[in-house]
């Protein structure tokens, strides 16, 4: 019997060029909105409008508002590796790994896709430190330029406006953002990236301390949202938790003025509401009102109240996202203020408690920083 | 891939060559066949182990030890397929690849070798196929590993194929007159092949040249053994395997229907006529052709094909297996994966009448395989799907998404299962919330409650019942149970502080478990009440909360014994004696038996309620006959020590806690009546079965009290005879005195040892016991301690000074430590200048004095040979004490007499004076009556009279 040992090179170079005449296709598999999945396909092209890929020799499309997701064919490893640091916070690993990633594929897409993400990784790596804005930015306009009418640019305008807002570049970012909801009415993209300029908008205007033109723009993006939900076809739960959003936003001016008990009359005004998503949000935004209140005056008063407020919010909030990760972050909190004389005495190891949960299942959302900082 | 196939094929084979060589086996070849077979059929891997380990400990140094060495590595491979736990199966596995190296490298050269060879490949062939499975898990938990794990991968596959390859070297002459190392060369050659196609799929960057040498060994081997046997078709079944190695899923698809058209011509047809072992192994490998042809299909793309090639897969299971269920009719591990490619395709349609089937489909196979890799495969295509499906309820219900969120619960993963929870309580229909939404909270509380969040916990549960408590679902008690406990979590966690929001949420708890809290729950809370009333000594009160405890209640039976104890404090003697009689009512009713299948524990319940009553019948008893102040009844204390008695023994087994009482009444009431060594019976029984019970210092003191009295009446018998002259009865009297002090010191120490806090007054009556008897030891060592724990005590040092420090004097002196004595005495009388006893102490020391025994025989006892000085202290000062307290010619005033008349003798040496002071003394003394008063005052006098008799002045 021959071994390998025994092969004859005439037979191993028979073998690659057999590999070679048989190199393999590229399967991509797309996933819609509805479930759907189609697999075994080359996506060749991925606007903001619609994807086109190709199986064979048949080519086909569908409208960009109806993905969920492709999973691409055999990524570069670095992708891979990339979304994992992602995914566990360590976001300048990521993004470089992402770098590495684009300049390892020759698929023009696929590179696209790894320069959003590096750009994107870049932007969470800078955290709350306007120095590190800057590099964000670069990449993120410079995105831009490279990917024209990509489906990933109404995404990267949101995240350049966000980055703006952290170098302190406000008026750019209302331009940004501004720029982006009049895309989404000229060139019919999906209208959530409208509420989510909008919900940025506002928090630039919050950050001017431009608190009453915040409030409005926090309203009109609520009801922008509403109107949203009113006409989606698919899932809405991404459209429902904008609407929480929105309400809680405009509770926090009022939080950002100091204007506590007017923040917890506004809130209060929603606790009740028939959307359960927003009386979450609502109970979820008494709870920080009260903290915040505690924490400001040094009366400790509220406390318990805000703890009960914060554990309805947690166990009412039908999404589980945002709301609940900022209600299980303030528990935490509030359980740290109230200290031993007022918690028994496993306070600390319970706050922790809410802190690591945020972190370990809440990683998506802002809160998870916050509570990563309550850790150390 | 079908390891489990080739083992089987390999072992068929050499089971096929074994069978006429089995009679000349040793029986340790036999013990190790038996051993084997208890791993591989009957699965009991531990047992297994265990006789592994048995058999090589007892065959160390037999020759054919190695069959036993073999055998544990088989088992250790056997185990770590088997093991549950995925961790452990990693480590177990690379435990047989070690222990397989080591046996090949000893018996490196031998036959044996050979066979270590074989099972070192069959394990790198499993351990390979783990971490291809690890592999993929880690593709989607922990991406940054996968490069580690593929090198790992490939290193086991390459060790397995360098031992083919060995194996297949070393034998390749042999095999023609050795049927069964045929079957194990063969075994090694089709093996080298998948490891080397399963490095490729491993090893990316090396993967085409990898699955040419795969292609090259299969090729030889089925050209070797022909197309057609049943090696021949499993070889070309793994050979098609390479073109789905290299994505070419089109050209494996169709190698894999030759496979399976080939096996289905087979086994219609009869002419063949297959052994039912060969017809199961044709029918899992169809599984296996099927499961890896609609995976590939799916792989591809080509949806539509993956159902209709379903479709044809259950028609043969159910035309060439047993059963009408194809699911229950596939072989688990072989053709459930097919039914997972099935629903990942049905999933995948965006149907949603297929998405539903589909889940349902997965959630079946996800029971069945909890912890291997097909159900690791479900979990994750369950969350694929519910990840884009999830929120709509079209597709997926709420019951559903309950279901999976109970899974994750079950998994322990609380926050996700939470995250579930609400999820699905917001997708489920009215019907649905009426049906489940009461369990629904239950578990998201239960989740809660683990992690300590009770607020949180507690409002859960209150959603519950608020909403659904009256749904007529769902464990309602249970509910109601968890919240009252999560509230008292929440509230011990907030310090049980008073703050406005929490009594607000507390009005709303209280509110729903006084609603829902059921019979139990009320009769619970009412029995808690009343308990910490009961503490409080609030007796009216808690009777009141005791008697509300329904009869149904597991609390009414203990309830009814607390009841009696308020009306016993609340002197309410009569009251009480009717709850204990309408208890014993009660129980009589045979409506209120225990019944015979009693699980609640009810039996023993009734048996301590029993005991508590009985006691607290006698307590009654007993407060009434021999009351703290009012009068005693003395004649009802013997019926009532038989009735303590009777309870001590008919409920030895549920009423030792009321032990400790019945022994102090039944000790107490021994003494009334004057039978003290019965009353030291019970403390001693007490004592022995309840040490450091806080009962035992108060029995020592009443049975002390009682020998005290004893003693005191026999003293007052002594000083009538002394008056009456019967000098010569004394005697007797005084024997009983001596036994009775004795006695009552006795107890006197017991309880200075006993109590942790003594009182002064029992030490210092046990002190002038131990002074009457004698006993100077004891005198000194409980004077120390007395002094230790009163002497600065303001209420009591005073008396420490004036009697105790005194006795310690005496009592060194007495044990002839004179210098001690001397210090001692000295000292204390600088405290207490006008404490004429430590002078006349000091005297004694000083001078000696003359010890006499019951028999009159005397001792001398020269002191400090300084009977000057002790002369001059008592003719100087102690006289003026005497004078003072002493009558003339009383015993006092005689045994003072003497002590200066033996001074003023002793001293006649040193100073001619003395002998006046003797003589006259002496001269004083006898009164020219001879003595004849002194003799008359009973033992003491007549001692002191011999004394004067035998030392004459001159």
């Amino acid at each position: 019997m021959t071994t390998f040992k025994n092969m004859s090179m005439a037979a191993i170079v028979a073998s690659v060029l057999v590999a070679a005449a048989h190199a393999q296709d590229i399967k991509d598999n797309i996933l819609t909105k509805s479930g759907k999945r189609i697999r075994g396909v080359e996506v060749t092209e991925f606007s903001a409008s619609a994807i086109k890929f190709k199986r064979g020799d048949d080519v086909d499309e569908l409208p960009t508002t109806s993905i969920a997701a492709v999973e691409w064919f055999e990524p570069p490893e670095p992708l891979t590796l990339g979304h994992a640091a992602y995914k566990n916070g360590e976001f300048d690993n990521a993004a470089n790994l992402f770098e590495e990633a684009a300049g390892k594929t020759e698929r023009a897409v696929l590179k696209l896709e790894a320069q959003f993400f590096a750009a994107r990784a870049t932007v969470r790596a800078a955290g709350d430190d306007a120095a590190k804005a800057g590099p964000a930015i670069s990449k993120l306009e410079s995105f831009l330029s490279d990917a024209g009418d990509n489906y990933r640019s109404a995404e990267a305008r949101l995240e350049l406006g966000q980055a703006q807002l952290l170098a302190g570049q406000a008026s750019d970012a209302e331009q940004t953002l501004s720029g982006l909801s009049s895309m989404v009415a000229t060139q019919g993209l999906d209208p959530s990236w409208d509420v989510q300029a909008k919900l940025a908008i506002a928090k630039a205007q919050m950050l001017q301390s431009k608190l009453p033109a915040a409030r409005s723009t926090f309203r009109r993006a609520k009801n922008a949202a509403e109107s949203a939900i009113a006409t989606a076809t698919g899932p809405k739960t991404k459209l429902e938790s904008f609407v929480a959003a929105s309400v809680v936003g405009e509770g926090e001016t009022f939080i950002a003025e100091k204007k506590y008990d007017e923040a917890l009359r506004y809130f209060g005004k929603f606790e009740k509401d028939k959307n359960p998503v927003i009386a979450a949000a609502a109970k979820a935004g008494k709870g920080e009102a009260l903290f915040l209140q505690a924490d400001e005056t040094g009366k400790k008063d509220g406390l318990r109240a805000a703890q009960i407020a914060l554990a309805e919010a947690n166990l009412t909030d039908p999404l589980g996202g945002t709301t609940t990760a900022k209600a299980l972050y303030y528990s935490g909190k509030v359980i740290l203020a109230l200290g031993p004389d007022r918690e028994s005495s496993d306070f600390a190891a319970r706050a922790r408690g809410y802190f690591d949960t945020v972190v370990k299942n809440y990683s998506g959302t802002a809160w998870a920083a916050k509570a990563a900082a309550e850790q150390k | 891939m079908s390891s489990r196939y080739i083992i089987i094929l390999a072992a068929a084979a050499i089971a096929l060559v074994a069978s006429p060589t089995v009679a000349q086996k040793s029986k340790l070849a036999k013990d190790v066949d038996f051993v084997r077979r208890l791993a591989t059929k009957l699965r009991f891997i531990d047992l297994a182990q265990a006789e592994a380990a048995t058999l090589q400990k007892n065959n160390k140094d037999k020759s054919d030890f190695k069959l036993v060495s073999q055998l544990d590595i088989e088992i250790s491979l056997i185990g770590a397929r088997a093991h549950p736990v995925r961790e452990q199966r990693r480590t177990m596995f690379k435990e047989a690849l070690d222990k397989s190296t080591e046996f090949i490298d000893r018996y490196s050269g031998e036959a044996v070798a050979d066979d270590a060879r074989v099972t070192m490949v069959q394990a790198c062939v499993q351990y390979g196929e783990f971490m291809l499975e690890e592999i993929e898990v880690a593709r989607d938990e922990a991406p940054d590993t996968v490069g580690e794990l593929e090198q790992r991968a490939a290193d086991i596959f390459e060790r397995g194929i360098d031992e083919c390859d060995k194996f297949i070297k070393a034998n390749a002459g042999k095999i023609s007159d050795d049927r069964e190392l045929e079957g194990k060369y063969y075994y090694c050659w089709l093996n080298k092949g998948v490891l080397q196609r399963e490095k490729a799929r491993a090893v990316k960057r090396d993967r085409n040249v990898l699955c040419s040498y795969a292609r090259e060994t299969f090729e030889e081997l089925i050209l070797e053994i022909g197309e057609e046997s049943l090696l021949g078709l499993r070889g070309y079944f793994e050979m098609s395997r390479i073109n789905e190695v290299q994505g070419q899923y089109r050209a494996a698809v169709g190698e894999y229907t030759d496979t399976i058209d080939g096996i289905v011509t087979a086994l219609s047809t009869d002419e063949l006529d297959l052994s039912q072992g060969t017809r199961d192994r044709l029918f899992d490998l169809m599984q296996e052709a099927y499961g890896a042809a609609t995976q590939a299909l799916l792989k591809d793309g080509a949806v539509d094909d993956v159902l209709a090639m379903c479709k044809k897969f259950r028609e043969h299971l159910k035309e060439f297996g047993v059963g009408e269920d194809p699911f229950e009719i596939a072989t688990p591990n072989k053709g459930h994966p097919v039914f997972l490619t099935e629903a990942k395709a049905m999933a995948e349609s965006g149907d949603p009448q297929q998405v539903a089937a589909a889940l349902a489909q997965v959630k079946l196979i996800n029971e069945k395989h909890p912890n291997d890799i097909i159900g690791i495969r479900a979990k994750t295509v369950l969350k694929d799907v519910m990840a884009v499906a999830g929120g709509d309820a079209s597709i997926v219900t709420g019951s559903t998404l309950f279901e999976i969120a109970k899974g994750e619960y079950q998994s322990r993963n609380y926050e996700t299962a939470i995250g579930g929870f609400k999820r699905a309580y917001s997708a489920m229909t009215d019907a649905e919330r009426n049906e489940l939404g009461l369990e629904l909270w239950r578990f998201t509380g239960r989740c809660y409650g683990v992690q300590k969040r009770y607020a949180e916990a507690s409002l859960a549960f209150a959603r519950g019942l608020e909403a659904h408590g009256a749904s007529g679902f769902g464990k309602v008690d249970a509910t109601a149970d968890s919240l009252e406990k999560a509230w008292n979590g929440y509230r011990n966690a907030c310090r049980n502080e008073d703050d406005r929001a929490l009594r607000a949420m507390g009005t709303r708890i209280n509110s729903l478990l006084n609603r829902y809290g059921g019979e139990i729950g009320a009769g619970k809370r009412a029995w808690k009440e009343a308990n910490k009333l009961l503490t409080r000594k609030k007796y009216t009160e808690a009777h009141a909360s005791f008697a509300q405890i329904p009869t149904d209640s597991p609390y009414y039976e203990p309830a009814q014994a607390r009841r009696v104890i308020c009306l016993q404090q609340l002197d309410k003697g009569s009251d009480a004696r009717k709850v204990i009689a309408e208890y014993a009512t009660y129980i009589a009713n045979p409506k209120h038996a225990v019944p015979a299948d009693d699980k609640t524990g009810q039996a023993g319940r009734r048996g301590q309620t029993q005991a508590a009553m009985a006691h607290l019948a006698t307590v009654l008893d007993y407060e009434a006959a021999n009351p703290t102040k009012g009068t005693k009844d003395p004649t009802k204390f013997g019926a009532i020590i038989e009735d303590i008695s009777n309870f001590l023994v008919a409920h030895k087994q549920l009423g030792q806690d009321y032990f400790p009482r019945a022994y102090d009444m039944r000790a107490r009431l021994y003494c009334e009546l004057g039978e003290i060594v019965k009353a030291e019976e019970s403390y001693r029984l007490l004592k022995k079965e309840f040490p450091a019970n806080i009962y035992i210092p108060g029995i020592a003191t009443r049975i002390f009290s009682a020998h005290r009295d004893r003693v005191k009446a026999l003293e007052t018998e002594m000083d009538a005879r002394i008056k009456a002259g019967n000098a010569s009865d004394t005697r007797k009297t005084q024997e009983a005195l001596t036994n009775a002090r004795r006695d009552a010191l006795a107890m006197g120490l017991d309880y200075s040892q006993a109590s942790t806090r003594p009182k002064y007054a029992m030490l210092s009556n046990t002190l002038n016991l131990a002074k009457d008897v004698q006993d100077w030891a004891t005198v000194e060592k409980l004077g120390l301690r007395i002094d230790e724990l009163f002497g600065q005590d303001p209420r009591s040092g005073e008396k420490v000074r004036k009697f105790v420090k005194p006795a310690i004097g005496e009592a060194l002196l007495r044990q002839k430590r004179f210098r001690d004595a001397e210090k001692m005495l000295k000292e204390s009388i600088e405290a207490n200048p006008k404490n004429y006893t430590l002078k006349r102490l000091l005297a004694l020391t000083l001078g000696g004095w003359i010890d006499v025994d019951e028999n009159l025989n005397e001792q001398i006892v020269a002191g400090l040979d300084r009977p000057d000085e002790a002369y001059s202290i008592l003719r100087n000062d102690y006289r003026k004490y005497i004078k003072a307290k002493a009558k003339k010619y009383d015993l006092q005033w005689y045994r003072f007499q003497w002590e200066c008349y033996w001074a003023a003798l002793s001293a006649k040496d040193k100073d001619s004076k003395f002998k006046g002071y003797a003589k006259s003394i002496y001269n004083n003394t006898e009164a020219r009556e001879e003595f004849a008063t002194l003799k008359g005052l009973g033992p003491e006098g007549e001692r002191i009279f011999q004394l004067f008799i035998n030392h004459p002045p001159f």
